[in-house]
């Protein structure tokens, strides 16, 4: 362990002093925790308001009714802007990004979703309220409607939950394939040979790089958490549990990054293989798009990669206000593959002290 | 030898059809400075990649004090100290950071850890620049921050792979200089190297390298004695027959031959020394001398005669 702690510190110190760690933890969570807030719009961000059309579709007393309801209720975010808009000229509306979706009310209150996939997030809330609104009718409250968030299976969650937890996973990919990178940039500068010829062990210099690594992905995430949480309102759930979740994310990716580092032979290629797996995870993880549209053959994929064990340990904690004793099945999901992936790293990884 | 502090034995690394290190076998003593002379591509780094624990051997073994040297062989490897031919340093740290960070690697902290940086420093003369990026240092003073990392710990084996390639003529001083005190404190060390005068200067005993294996072990005259022991007296100048010059000298001792060159004459002899005076006084008697070198045996001439190609090309 010693070992470890003087290879992760003496990293970290480089990586300060090149400033590659000001943009791994800092510049670019900020820079993800901004642009989606402001994207998505949470009540505080002032900017990026989401126009919805509200059509009467069905014409019935029931439609009307409805109808009416959503146009009334400006109790919701600043960021989405509700005006009732013909049938005829929806569709024409929302291409032409004049409205960035609209909601056709049916004659039994029934609802659909006219939106434009160039716009995915304001068809995701125009979703989200279509949905809300359905239950809302069915449950014959009186509820306001809750914006910024999204129906899953019934439940609802942040959308800057979802989204900042989704793209910090795909982050720590760049971020944790730092650690396989800096030992093979180790070992064309000869430093590696050096802590070799010590009394030093490979998976611990490993081991130590790859706590570097993830040591800036953990603060990342918390940039994410804490920006998304303090400037747009969004609602990850009990931060023990949050947190737990995160570092545990953290440790699973740690470990796919160590697996695809360790079957690299040059930095040039540990960042290529990183990028494609960290994209094609995310991509199935459920990272861009949230699980609510997917097939569920895919769904079912997702809950076989990091992202997607993660975003849906991160999403019963806000949708569901889950325990962290709710989340075991995840949890332990996300510290096998870390140590799976992560044993199969480090042994692969021997090849390149062999050189 | 009953002292022998590291003993390599049959050691043997091939890579792919290449053979780089072909059974070899030699000793060092205790406080021995121990010289691997060898042109390049003969297997000197190979070797000491093998002796210092960061490659397997194929074959063979290398025991430091009794004690096996393997890559997992912690404790053994911790009593070895390696400076690589290439320099092995973080060159965004400065050469104290560097220090710090592969002292504490070797088990080494607090006050002990400085201290002791402070005397490699001072060994190694960059005191005054301990604090500056390496990226910033010359190339010599690169090579000198790379010794200082390798005897940091205070190995009881010092290994040092070239450690003078391509360094400006002060700071090769300065590092030759460094390794003979090193060598009078009673360290052992091996040295490698492909320049003569280095092995001749640090070097008690010296192993010629060629193809991963050693043509002779031995100190430098005991070398040296297998190329025939003979010293040459080169005299220039314009000289009559070759008979005459022959016929002058056959009554002094100790001369092996007499050959007519170009410039003059060249004559073999025990010890030229002894006979300096002599042979320049007969042959001046045949001709007028211009100049005169005498050359005694090396190891260069050494390497020349057992294998037939120069040392470098
Ligand atoms: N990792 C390797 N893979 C393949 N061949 C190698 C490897 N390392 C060394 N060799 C080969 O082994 C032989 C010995 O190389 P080595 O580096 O030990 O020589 P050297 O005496 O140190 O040479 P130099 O004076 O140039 O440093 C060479 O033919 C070299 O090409
Ligand atoms: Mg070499």
């Amino acid at each position: 362990m010693g070992h470890v702690l003087i290879v992760a510190t003496t990293e970290l110190k480089r990586r300060i002093r090149s400033r590659s760690a000001l943009i791994t933890a800092i510049v670019a969570p900020l820079a993800l925790a901004v642009v989606f807030g402001n994207l998505i719009g949470g009540a505080a961000s002032g900017g990026g308001t989401f126009d919805i059309g509200i059509v009467d579709a069905g014409g019935t007393e029931m439609s009307g009714e409805i109808a009416a309801a959503v146009l009334a209720d400006d109790r919701g975010s600043e960021a989405v802007r509700f005006s009732s808009v013909a049938e005829s000229d929806a569709e024409q509306l929302v291409e032409d990004a004049e409205l960035g979706a609209a909601i056709l009310v049916g004659g039994e209150g029934e609802m659909s979703v006219i939106s434009s996939e160039e716009r995915a997030i304001s068809s995701q809330i125009a979703e989200a309220v279509a949905h809300s609104i359905a239950g809302s009718v069915q449950s014959g409250g009186q509820e306001s409607i809750p914006l910024g968030s999204l129906p899953l299976g019934g439940r609802e969650l942040s959308v800057m939950a979802y989204f900042g937890a989704s793209m910090s996973g795909l982050l720590l990919f760049f971020t944790m394939g730092a650690g396989p990178r800096s030992m093979m940039e180790d070992r064309d500068n000869h430093t590696l040979s050096r802590m070799l010829s010590g009394p030093v062990a490979p998976g611990a210099i490993l081991a130590g790089k790859v706590l570097a690594a993830a040591a800036l992905g953990a603060f990342g995430f918390v940039v994410v958490w804490l920006v998304t949480t303090v400037m747009f309102e969004a609602e990850w759930g009990d931060p023990l549990g949050v947190f737990v979740v995160l570092i545990l994310t953290v440790f699973a990716i740690g470990g796919i990054s160590l697996f695809v580092g360790g079957l690299a032979r040059t930095p040039q290629q540990a960042e290529t293989y990183t990028t494609v797996v960290g994209f094609l995870l995310a991509l199935l993880g459920g990272a861009f798009v949230p699980p609510v549209d997917t097939p569920a053959a895919l769904r079912a994929l997702s809950r076989f990669t990091p992202n997607g064990l993660s975003l849906n340990a991160f999403s019963a904690l806000n949708a569901d206000e889950a325990s962290l004793a709710d989340l075991a099945p995840e949890l332990l999901a996300l510290i096998a593959i870390g140590v799976v992936f992560g044993a199969f790293g480090v042994q692969t990884s021997r090849k390149l002290t062999a050189a | 030898m009953t002292s022998a502090l590291l003993a390599v034995q049959d050691l043997t690394k091939t890579f792919g059809a290449r053979t780089a290190v072909d059974a070899l076998s030699f000793e060092v003593a205790e406080g021995e400075t121990f010289g691997l002379l060898g042109p390049n591509g003969s297997g000197k780094t190979t070797t000491i990649s093998m002796i210092s624990g960061i490659l397997q051997a194929d074959a063979g073994s290398v025991t430091l004090a009794g004690e096996a040297v393997t890559p997992n062989a912690r404790s053994a490897k911790g009593r070895i100290g390696l400076v690589p031919q290439d320099i092995a340093l973080y060159l965004d740290l400065s050469t104290r950071e560097n220090l710090q960070f592969f002292g504490r690697l070797q088990g080494l902290s607090g006050d002990a850890l400085n201290k002791r940086i402070d005397e490699v420093l001072e060994i190694v003369a960059l005191a005054d620049r301990a604090d500056d990026r390496v990226s910033d240092y010359s190339g010599g003073m690169k090579r000198r921050a790379n010794i200082a990392v390798g005897m940091l710990h205070e190995p009881a084996l010092l290994i040092l792979d070239e450690p003078t390639v391509g360094v400006d003529p002060q700071s090769r001083n300065q590092i030759l200089d460094a390794v003979e005190a090193l060598g009078s404190t009673g360290l052992s060390v091996i040295y490698t190297t492909h320049y003569m005068e280095e092995a001749e200067r640090l070097c008690d005993r010296v192993g010629i390298l060629d193809q991963g294996t050693t043509l002779a072990v031995g100190t430098q005259r005991e070398l040296v004695t297998r190329v025939g022991e003979q010293d040459r007296i080169v005299v220039n100048g314009t000289f009559t027959e070759e008979t005459d010059l022959e016929a002058t000298l056959t009554g002094v001792v100790g001369i092996h031959g007499v050959d007519r060159t170009a410039a003059g004459v060249e004559v073999a002899v025990s010890d030229a020394r002894s006979v300096l005076v002599d042979v320049l006084g007969r042959i001046g008697q045949h001709g007028s001398i211009t100049n005169v070198d005498v050359t005694e045996p090396n190891l260069e001439a050494l390497f020349l005669h057992l294998t037939g190609r120069a040392l470098r090309d």
